[in-house]
């Protein structure tokens, strides 16, 4: 404590912005108490402008904070975790891609040993090791080093088959907000309906969320892309490295059943496809009722679309006079296309996960 | 918080080290202050939301170039204030209607902390409080920087990026402002006195 300074000249605003005289104020010691004391017993006339003083400086303290809405508390946080996660997987990502460039020259010397034990164990720094290795919760952690598929029980009830040369990890109790799960390979999943706790599946810089369905994920470190097949329901899929400050997922693809989705992890581009196998999405009594007898086209289209749940996109003005006889019970969707394209001498593409028909018409 | 206690060392370390519950501590510890310190200087929800965010992400990252003696505190309530200033200049004109969209929000926020307040604290404390906020912005600061948050002259100088001398002026010009307030205060605080002498 400074006790050179001329305080019986100081006036009531001297002694609020007063340093010493603030933490004695507002936190006094045995020290301070005694300095004051001893100070208001020598200057009887500074006695109530210290008294006053001291009260201005008690109240300020309480005053002066400012109000704030405390349940932005939990917001800010949540922000900062998902970036945080997404922050090291970027850089994770960027170093496993300089880490493979260096294995594929060794791989070049060494041949295709090394490059087995690479393929299998997932690099000491991928992003799979580097999220499980971060994660604040115990993990449970499952690798296939056999040739069979392994079946995997999540706490919830949701099930995984995890494909050979996999692992994933995943919150012993699947505490809090989000089932979260870590994947390096591949997986099919079948998840139990919660929509309150969202389902997620980190692989290689790719978050698939879900709210109950079934899919799966290819997510090998190897591979340049990660493929999710959804098989039913609806998947979101977005990556983990997209701006903060806004939803993730807006940046995302929607996957409905037989939709996949490819990512290229090195050009960190969605390219949204038909899987390659469509199922069939309506009961086989429904389908038995796929017999056209001179149908419309249009009719057809319409019968595939509500089976497979696809999109057929074609011009009706010019199929408005292609009627067709077929039944298409046995033959997958492609096969279908193939037959129907072939009756009314059209072509078919797939462009982001839609069937597009292009041709001349019939007369 | 300067780090002089040893569970203050201890967090710190275990930050340092990549503990993401020590970093989580250090958050819940100061959020509520660096929220209060944010509101004070823009009423911008977004902004500050943004900004603290921002500003945790540095300490995450730069962690391993700060060593044991640096005041978190002081450095979280500076980044804050930079950014959020920085943040003003640069939309000067875009934040004005968003400002008062949000002015909106918040005051009928601390009207309603306020009226929870009212219960606990004396109405002429409110009434400071309400006085304070008709207060110039960096007086308003100033002062919270220093009877809430106990920061020195020296430190509130550099935050603000003004001398220290300036700092005791603007602190001066609102102590004065506010004069009339601490004279209620005394008389109620004697009349408390005379009161409790008499049983």
């Amino acid at each position: 404590m400074i006790m050179s300074k001329e305080y019986n000249k100081y006036t009531f605003e001297d002694f609020i912005v007063d340093d010493d005289f603030i933490q004695w104020a507002k936190c006094p010691t045995v020290e301070t108490d005694n300095f004051w004391h001893t100070f208001i017993k020598n200057e009887t006339s500074k006695s109530t402008t210290i008294q006053k003083a001291k009260l201005a400086v008690q109240q300020l303290a309480i005053a002066a904070k400012q109000t704030a809405p405390i349940a932005e508390i939990p917001v800010i946080w949540n922000g900062i975790e998902e970036d945080l996660n997404a922050k090291s997987e970027l850089i994770v990502f960027r170093s496993s891609l300089k880490k493979w460039a260096v294995a594929a020259s060794i791989v070049l010397i060494l041949g295709l040993g090394f490059w087995w034990k690479f393929y299998v164990s997932p690099s000491e720094n991928s992003v799979y090791s580097n999220l499980t290795a971060n994660s604040p919760k115990p993990l449970n952690e499952i690798i296939n080093t056999s040739s069979n598929e392994l079946a995997v029980k999540f706490p919830d009830g949701s099930t995984a088959l995890l494909k050979p040369n996999s692992r994933l990890s995943y919150h012993k109790t699947f505490e809090g907000k989000l089932r979260e799960v870590y994947l390096a390979g591949e997986a099919f999943f079948e998840v139990t309906k919660n929509p309150k706790k969202p389902f997620m599946v980190y692989a290689n810089g790719l978050i698939t969320k879900v709210l109950g369905t079934s899919f799966s994920v290819k997510a090998f470190e190897k591979d340049k892309e990660v493929i999710v097949n959804v098989a039913t329901g609806k998947v979101s899929v977005y990556t983990q490295n997209t701006a903060r400050n806004q939803d993730p997922e807006i940046n995302g693809v929607v996957l409905t059943p037989n939709q996949k989705m490819i990512y290229g992890k090195e050009d960190k581009r969605f390219i949204r496809t038909l899987t390659e196998k469509p199922s069939v999405i309506i009961t086989d009594k429904e389908l038995q009722q796929f017999s056209f007898h001179d149908a419309p086209i249009e009719q057809i289209f319409l019968a595939i679309e509500g089976a497979y749940g696809v999109k057929i996109i074609f011009d009706k003005d010019i199929v408005s006079n292609c009627h067709l006889t077929t039944s298409l019970t046995n033959e997958n969707l492609f096969e279908k296309l193939d037959i129907i394209c072939a009756g009314i001498e059209a072509n078919y593409k797939i462009v982001d996960a839609q069937i597009i028909i292009t041709g001349n018409g019939c007369n | 918080m300067k780090i002089n206690k040893i569970a203050d060392l201890e967090l710190w370390q275990a930050f340092k080290s990549g503990d993401r519950e020590a970093f989580s501590i250090i958050y819940k510890e100061n959020i509520d202050d660096l929220l209060s310190y944010g509101y004070r200087i823009t009423s911008d929800r977004q902004l500050i939301r943004d900004s603290i965010q921002d500003l945790f992400l540095n300490l995450w990252q730069t962690r391993m170039n700060l060593n044991d003696t640096d005041s978190i505190r002081f450095y979280l309530y500076r980044s804050l204030r930079n950014k959020i200033i920085g943040d003003i200049r640069k939309n000067n004109h875009t934040k004005i209607d968003s400002t008062n969209l949000f002015e909106d929000i918040i005051g009928a926020l601390s009207i309603e902390d306020d009226l929870i307040e009212s219960e606990q604290l004396s109405e002429q404390l409110l009434k400071l409080k309400r006085a304070i906020q008709q207060l110039p912005k960096r007086q308003q600061e100033i002062i919270q920087l220093r009877y809430y948050h106990d920061f020195s002259f020296e430190e509130i100088a550099e935050m603000m990026q003004i001398n220290n001398q300036s700092v005791r002026n603007l602190l001066h010009r609102a102590i004065s402002e506010l004069r009339q307030f601490f004279y209620l205060f005394w008389l109620l605080f004697v009349s408390f006195l005379v009161l409790y002498k008499k049983y």
